[in-house]
Formats: C-alpha cells, sequence, structure tokens
C-alpha cells in the first residue's frame, strides 16, 4: 500500500515539476511573471482602447504565448537559440564568417520559428509596403510636392535620435536600430533592426524595436498634441489651407515609377521598401489590376500582419527584454518620435513664415510616417483650435511623404552601417 | 553617391563623436537631398500637366476644332438635371415642414419663394462644412 502511495506521489510531484506553474516560481521564472502580466496589459490595450488592434493583439498574444514557462524545450514554439550565430574560424582563431543555420530552424524549430523567419529574412516589411502602396492615395503630395520637405524634417527625429543612443553606448547597429524608431514606422524599423543586427550578437534584438515602435505608433494621439500646441500659436493653428488641385491619372501613374526610380538608384538599400511600396501604388492607379489590389490589400496583408505580429511579440523572451537596454530603448523610442514630431513642426513654422501664412504648421507633425494616424491628429488638433479647419488631405501630404523619408532614411542608414 | 565621402560604420563596434555627427548630417542631407529631387520632378510634372489642361480647355473653350469627347458631353448635361432634382427635393422638404409647423400651430402659410441663402462656415457651404466635420469628427 506504501509503495502505492510512494508512486502516486512520484508521480504527482513529477507532473508538478515539470509543469509551467512550478517554472514560474522558480529562478527568473518572476520575469516571465512580469512579461505575461505586460501582454495582458497590451491585450486590453489592443481591445478595450483600440490602440493599433491588428498588430498590438497579435503581437501581445505572441508575447503570451513565448512567455509560458515550458520545462520541455522541444515543447517551446519559439526558440531564440536557433538563431543564434554559427562562427566560422580560420586557422589564426579569427572569424572567417558568421551565418543563422536556417537548415536546423527548419528541423528544429517550432510554430513560431518558423514564422519569424519572414521577420529574419526581411520578407514581411516588405510585402506590407507593397499592402500600404495600394491603399494609399498619393495625390495629396502630388498636388502640393512641398509637402515632401516636411516628410524629410520629420526624419531628423532618426538622426539626432542616432546621436543620443551612440552617447548611451550603443554600438552603431543598435544606435541605427533604435533611431530607425522615430520614423514611425513599424515594417520599416523591422526590416532596418533585422538587417542591422544580423552582423553579431547584440544586446538589443528586433523584437524590443519592434515592440517599441508599435508601442510608440499606438500612443501618436498621445505623445503628438502637447508638442504641436506647445510648438504652435493658436493663431498659427487656425490656419486655413487652400484647396489642393486636382490631379490626373496619367500624374498618379508616372509618381510611383519616378519615386521608385529616383530613390533605388540613390539609395539602392531602400529599394525593397519603396519598389514594393510603389508596385502597390501602381497596381491600384493602374486600375487593371483590382484583382491583385484586392488580395494586397485585404487577404495577404492581413496574413502578412498576423504573421509578423505574432513572430515579433514572440521574440519578447522575457530574458532578452527585461534589462537595462530595453528600458534604454523605450526612453529613447520616445524621444526619437517626440524629435521627429518637432522637427516637422518646426519646418512647418518656417513654411507658414516664407508662405505669408499660407501654410498650418500643423501638418508638419505628420511627416512622421504614422499612416494615417499622425494625419488625423494634425486634423483633431487644427479642429480644436477651429471646428471648420479641414487640415485631414492637407496632412496627408506630408504624411505619405514621411513614408518614403522613412525609407530613404533606412536605406542611409543600411549603407553607413555595415 | 555617400559611400565615397563616408566609410562604412562597423555595426558592432560604438560610434566615436565624429562618426555621430557624420552619420546625423549625412542621413539628413540624403533625405531631404531625394526628396527635394522629388519635388522638383513632381512640380515640373504638375506644371506640365497643367499647362496641357488649360491649352485643351481653351481649345474647347474657343471652340477651335475641338475633338469630340462624349463622356464629357454626358456628364455636362447630366450635371444640371441631377442639380434640379435635388432642388426639388429641397423645396419638397422645405414645404413638408412649413405644412407640419401650420398643421401644429393652426395657422396658414404660404410660400411665396425659395432662396438659397450663402450661409457659409469657413469659406464652405453649411451644409459642405457640416459633411467634412461628420466624416472628420471620430478622429
Amino acid at each position: 500500500m506504501s509503495e502505492f502511495i510512494n508512486l502516486f506521489l512520484d508521480t504527482l510531484k513529477e507532473i508538478w515539476q515539470t509543469s509551467g506553474f512550478y517554472a514560474l516560481f522558480q529562478g527568473d521564472g518572476w520575469k516571465s511573471i512580469v512579461m505575461l502580466l505586460i501582454s495582458f496589459v497590451f491585450m486590453y490595450l489592443a481591445i478595450a482602447k483600440q490602440f493599433e488592434p491588428l498588430l498590438l493583439l497579435p503581437i501581445a498574444f505572441g508575447m503570451f504565448l513565448t512567455n509560458l514557462p515550458i520545462i520541455n524545450i522541444e515543447d517551446a514554439m519559439y526558440h531564440p537559440e536557433l538563431f543564434d550565430y554559427v562562427y566560422e574560424y580560420a586557422a589564426d582563431g579569427s572569424v572567417i564568417d558568421h551565418y543563422i543555420d536556417y537548415g536546423r530552424v527548419l528541423k528544429e524549430g517550432g510554430l513560431l520559428d518558423i514564422l519569424y523567419l519572414g521577420v529574419k529574412l526581411g520578407i514581411y516589411p516588405p510585402i506590407i509596403f507593397l499592402g500600404i502602396g495600394t491603399m494609399t492615395d498619393f495625390a495629396p503630395l502630388i498636388a502640393n510636392p512641398r509637402s515632401f520637405l516636411l516628410g524629410a524634417a520629420a526624419q531628423g527625429g532618426i538622426f539626432f535620435t542616432f546621436i543620443g543612443a551612440a552617447v548611451l553606448g550603443f554600438t552603431a547597429a543598435e544606435a541605427g536600430s533604435i533611431a530607425i524608431i522615430g520614423g514611425a514606422d513599424g515594417p520599416t524599423a523591422i526590416y532596418v533592426s533585422t538587417k542591422l543586427l544580423s552582423g553579431g550578437d547584440f544586446k538589443i534584438s528586433t523584437g524590443t524595436i519592434a515592440l517599441a515602435a508599435y508601442t510608440y505608433m499606438a500612443l501618436v494621439p498621445v505623445i503628438q498634441p502637447p508638442i504641436m500646441k506647445a510648438l504652435t500659436t493658436k493663431k498659427e493653428r487656425a490656419i486655413k489651407m487652400a484647396t489642393l488641385r486636382s490631379v490626373s491619372k496619367t500624374e498618379k501613374l508616372i509618381f510611383p515609377v519616378a519615386v521608385t526610380l529616383i530613390v533605388a538608384l540613390i539609395v539602392p538599400s531602400a529599394a525593397p521598401l519603396v519598389g514594393m511600396l510603389m508596385l502597390g501604388n501602381i497596381l491600384k492607379e493602374s486600375g487593371v489590376c483590382s484583382r491583385l489590389v484586392d488580395t494586397a490589400q485585404n487577404a495577404l496583408m492581413n496574413i502578412i500582419t498576423i504573421f509578423l505580429g505574432v513572430s515579433v511579440g514572440a521574440t519578447t523572451k522575457a530574458d532578452k527584454i527585461l534589462n537595462l537596454e530595453f528600458a534604454k530603448v523605450i526612453a529613447l523610442g520616445v524621444v526619437a518620435f517626440a524629435l521627429g514630431t518637432a522637427c516637422g513642426l518646426l519646418l512647418g513654422k518656417l513654411m507658414c513664415k516664407l508662405s505669408g501664412g499660407k501654410i498650418n504648421p500643423l501638418i508638419g507633425s505628420a511627416g512622421v510616417s504614422a499612416v494615417p494616424m499622425a494625419a488625423r491628429v494634425s486634423q483633431k488638433v487644427g479642429a480644436q483650435t477651429d471646428p471648420t479647419n479641414f487640415l485631414l488631405m492637407h496632412a496627408m501630404g506630408p504624411n505619405v511623404a514621411g513614408v518614403i523619408g522613412s525609407a530613404v532614411a533606412a536605406g542611409v542608414l543600411l549603407s553607413v552601417i555595415g | 553617391m555617400y559611400f565615397d565621402l563616408m566609410a562604412k560604420i562597423s555595426a558592432t563596434e560604438k560610434v566615436s563623436g565624429v562618426e555621430r555627427v557624420a552619420v546625423t548630417f549625412t542621413g539628413i542631407a540624403v533625405v531631404f537631398l531625394v526628396l527635394l529631387i522629388l519635388i522638383i520632378f513632381v512640380g515640373c510634372f504638375g506644371k506640365i500637366f497643367d499647362k496641357s489642361k488649360k491649352n485643351n480647355s481653351a481649345s474647347n473653350g474657343g471652340g477651335v476644332s475641338a475633338p469630340a469627347v462624349s463622356k464629357p458631353a454626358t456628364e455636362t448635361k447630366s450635371t444640371p438635371m441631377s442639380f434640379a432634382c435635388e432642388e426639388d427635393e429641397v423645396v419638397a422638404v422645405i414645404s413638408a415642414v412649413i405644412a407640419q409647423m401650420s398643421a401644429a400651430d393652426g395657422k396658414t402659410y404660404k410660400i411665396k419663394s425659395v432662396k438659397r441663402r450663402t450661409t457659409t462656415a469657413g469659406g464652405r457651404p453649411i451644409w459642405a462644412a457640416e459633411g467634412i466635420r461628420q466624416n472628420t469628427n471620430p478622429f
């Protein structure tokens, strides 16, 4: 009888010790608890507050899945160690080459490892840009090409943050990855950080960057208005802009080809992002590829968004995220956003002065990509000053210029940091 | 183009003071340069298209052997008709409201004329302004 009881108790003990509940309270298990709580907060923000729910919810659930403590490593859905670099050494001990063993990932990887390949190989962000291209109307930008300047100015946040990150002791690749958060463009941030952080082992990961970028993108309506109000006068915010001219179909067709040509020839590293954005746009503007447009902006975009969100969320393993570097990234991310907004606004003010008060400086803040959230914020802040002031279409110009500008800035970072 | 101006910075090493400033200014300069080229290009072809549009409309207006285009012709014909329909509907709605008022207070009203008031809000007709306000309000 006692043998039976012992066997029974040993079995129960075995089950308890191999369970995730046991692991939660062992060693660094508290970190998993913290990450699980953060994932619940993100789920709440996505569902109850509707902060970028299409992305935030898959990211939050990916974070939830990856931080569930699993004792048997083979049962895990994501194995960060599979993405560690394999180094090849010469006879003198110097490194000849380093690479990720993708064969091993395919052989031993879990579901999320396989989905993460799309991030690691830089496939998802350009496909998302294809979908964005099919949904973007560049007419406000073509009608008022000066908007490009505001889109360029807002990229100042990226480069000034690069200085800040470098001062805080980050390496060039890490500083570039943190700085790109200022572009307020999730796919671009993932694309750049994946490429830059593939050069070795770093203190931060693509997951950290993506998490910060999407969190701040969701918080654009909270971060931008105080800066906009602080840097503009009530008189400036009330400026009404002249109606934009109508743009012909031929202009809309020439635009994507011209932008791709110019950007790809000057900054080739930006070609995958800008090229796919403009491919999506020409499919839309051509009017003859409605089936492709429908797929790109609906089914394909949704599939990639789910894969991207879940796999990026999965990279936020507690031991990789909960460190001082993550806190620094979060702090620098908000600085990057604020600086980008301020740079756009300040150039907007200058253009307002030079044009004799014809340009409302509020549209400058929309230069920080985040389409169409940033343009909506410009509209909202303008309407708060004068309810009859409609800045939305005017702000869409700098907003889509910001997408092109951040892709060019990404290309610059990828070219300069090797 | 900046490849010649600046050597690549090692990804795994910390960034020196000179490199920080160089990356920042190179980055801003290249972004502005690319977008300035786009401004010039888009501005130029915008002007060319505007000019050709004006030329077309001038030649159509002058009646100098303008090619007959069927589509715009139907558009110009249909516009006043639909506008007239809308006007009739507006008059019907106003009449119905006045009839309702008449039934409510027992007095008889006579509609002598219906004139459009040019009330504007921010340079727009009041209903157009209200429509835009409603469409942009949820943001």
